[in-house]
C-alpha cells in the first residue's frame, strides 16, 4: 500500500518539476523495473547447467518500486507483474582460477516478456506452475542481445556459486510499447540494460523451488536519461485531490 | 509445541553437540534494493571504482519484499522497512580473471529497520546526494528489526560491464520489533546477504553514490536449542 503511495509521489514529483520549470518538451528522469525469481535449465546430454548448449528460462515477479519510477505506467495495487525470460542458450563457458574458481558464462538469444495480470480475477504467480507467470496481458517484450554475460564465484566456499549478469535487450512488442515509443521514440526502445542481480546456486541459505536451479533477480533500466510524461498544472493539482 | 522443544533437546543431548545447535527451519528472505557509496566521499570524486585498501563501503535502501510476511511479522501496510550497511573496510582488490576483481572487506554491520508509517515522527527516507554530506536521511529511523555483524564480506566487480555482486555472512541479533510476535528469544540467527550491483556512470545512481544494489537478506530464525544435561531432560517429563 505505502509502496504504491511512494511510487505515486515519485510520479507527482516528476510532474511538479515539469510544471515548475515550464518545460515544453518531455522531461527526463531515471526509470527501472526489477524482478525476483528463479532460473530453470534444460541441459544438454551429459552436461550441466553451465554447459554450452544448456537453455535457461527465468520466471519472476516484480516488487512495487521504492526508488525509481517504472518505464511505463504500472499499477501495482490492481495488478501483479511477472517476467519470463525464455530460451537463453549458453554459448561459451570459461573458468579462471586465480583466487578460487570464477566462472564466466555467455548466452545467446532469449526473449524477455513482462506480463500484467489483474489481482482481482487473475491468477497469482506460483513457481510450482510456471504458466501463472505468463498469463494476463503481455505488457512488454524484448529480444535479449547475444553475448549476455554471467559471472559466478564462491569466495567463501559456501558450496554454491553466486554472482551477477549483464547485457542488453531491445523492446519490440507488448501493450506498453506504444507508450514507450510516444515518450521517447524508437531510440528509447533499444539497448536497455538487462542486469542479473543476486544470482546464486542453492546453498544453506539460498533455497530454490522444485524444478529450479538458481535464484535469479532481474533489473531493467535505460542507460541514459529517459522521457517522462508531461502534465498540466491542473493535472498536477488533481493528483492531490 | 512443548513436545517439539523436548524432542529438540533430546536430539541435542543424544548427539552430544558441544555448543548451541540450531533447529532447521525455513529461512526468511527479504528482498533489498538501494544504493552504496565507498570512500573517497569528497563531492565530485567517484569513490568506487577504484577501490583501494582502507576505503570504507556503506549503503542504504529499502526492503521491498519478503518471502513470508505472515510468518516473520513483516507488515508493509504499517511499517516501512529499510536497511543500512556501514563500516565495511576494503582490502586490496584481487584479479579473479575475466576482467573482474574481488575485494574482501572486514568489519561492518547491517541493520534492518522498521519505521511505523503513521507515527508523527515518521520521515520518508531520502537518499540525498554526496553521502554522507547531504544524506541519506531517514533510513535509520525506527525500530531495529535485525542487527547484524558481518563475519565476512566480498564484492566481485567488472569495470567493463559496470556490474558485479557482493555477498556476506552475518551474525544477527533480533531487535525489539520481534517481541510482539513471540520471537524475543531468537538472539543469534545466522544471516547472509547477496546482491547484484550496477556501477557508476549509469544514470540510475544518485549523485555521490557509486553502486545500486539489488538482492536479498536471508536469516535463519530457527530457535537455538539449549544445551542440556540428561538429568535436565528427564526433569522435563516429571
Amino acid at each position: 500500500m505505502m509502496h504504491s503511495r511512494k511510487y505515486k509521489n515519485l510520479t507527482r514529483a516528476a510532474l511538479v518539476l515539469v510544471v515548475l520549470f515550464g518545460m515544453a518538451l518531455p522531461a527526463v528522469a531515471q526509470v527501472e523495473v526489477t524482478f525476483e525469481g528463479y532460473a530453470k535449465y534444460a541441459v544438454p546430454f551429459g552436461g550441466g547447467i553451465d554447459a554450452v548448449g544448456a537453455v535457461m528460462d527465468v520466471y519472476g515477479y516484480s516488487n512495487p518500486p521504492t526508488t525509481l519510477p517504472t518505464p511505463v505506467d504500472m499499477d501495482y495495487v490492481a495488478n501483479q507483474y511477472t517476467v519470463h525470460v525464455s530460451e537463453m542458450t549458453v554459448a561459451t563457458y570459461e573458468e579462471y582460477n586465480l583466487a578460487g574458481l570464477h566462472k564466466v558464462v555467455t548466452f545467446n538469444g532469449g526473449v524477455l516478456r513482462i506480463y500484467q495480470d489483474a489481482k482481482a480475477g487473475g491468477t497469482a504467480a506460483d513457481f510450482a506452475n510456471p504458466a501463472t507467470f505468463t498469463d494476463g496481458t503481455l505488457l512488454l517484450e524484448g529480444n535479449v542481445a547475444d553475448g549476455w554475460v554471467m559471472d559466478l564465484s564462491d569466495p567463501f566456499g559456501m558450496g554454491g556459486f553466486s554472482g551477477a549478469g549483464s547485457g542488453y535487450l531491445d523492446f519490440v512488442g507488448g501493450a506498453g510499447l506504444t507508450e514507450m515509443n510516444n515518450l521517447g521514440g524508437p531510440d528509447y526502445l533499444t539497448k536497455w540494460t538487462f542486469a542479473g542481480t543476486g544470482i546464486s546456486d542453492p546453498t544453506f541459505f539460498v533455497s530454490v523451488p522444485d524444478g529450479y536451479q538458481r535464484i535469479f533477480g532481474i533489473k531493467l533500466f535505460y542507460p541514459g536519461l529517459v522521457p517522462t510524461d508531461e502534465g498540466s498544472w491542473g493535472e498536477v493539482k488533481n493528483l492531490y485531490r | 509445541m512443548k513436545s517439539i522443544y523436548r524432542f529438540g533437546l533430546i536430539v541435542t543431548v543424544m548427539l552430544a553437540v558441544p555448543c548451541a545447535a540450531f533447529a532447521q527451519g525455513d529461512l526468511a528472505m527479504l528482498d533489498t534494493i538501494g544504493f552504496m557509496f565507498e570512500s573517497d566521499n569528497t563531492p565530485g570524486v567517484q569513490g568506487f571504482p577504484p577501490s583501494v585498501a582502507g576505503d570504507v563501503l556503506a549503503g542504504v535502501g529499502f526492503i521491498d519484499g519478503v518471502s513470508d510476511p505472515t510468518l516473520w511479522g513483516v507488515d508493509f501496510a504499517t511499517y516501512e522497512y529499510t536497511w543500512v550497511i556501514s563500516g565495511l573496510v576494503a582490502s586490496t582488490p584481487i584479479n579473479i580473471g575475466g576482467g573482474s576483481v574481488r575485494i574482501f572487506y572486514t568489519g561492518g554491520t547491517l541493520d534492518v529497520i522498521a519505521d511505523e508509517l503513521l507515527l508523527p515522527g515518521y520521515t520518508m527516507p531520502d537518499y540525498g546526494t554526496d553521502p554522507p554530506l547531504n544524506g541519506p536521511i531517514g533510513f535509520g529511523d525506527g525500530h531495529v528489526y535485525l542487527h547484524g555483524v558481518f563475519t565476512n564480506f566480498a564484492m566481485d566487480y567488472n569495470a567493463d560491464s559496470m556490474t558485479g555482486s557482493f555477498q556476506g555472512q552475518l551474525q544477527f541479533e533480533l531487535g525489539g520489533h520481534f517481541q510482539p510476535f513471540g520471537y524475543e528469544q531468537l538472539e543469534h540467527p545466522e544471516g547472509y546477504t547477496l546482491a547484484g550491483v550496477v556501477g557508476p556512470a549509469t544514470t540510475i545512481i544518485p549523485e555521490g553514490y557509486d553502486l545500486e544494489a539489488d538482492g536479498h537478506i536471508w536469516f535463519n530464525p530457527a530457535i537455538p536449542d539449549a544445551d542440556s544435561s540428561w538429568g535436565s531432560v528427564k526433569n522435563l517429563y516429571r
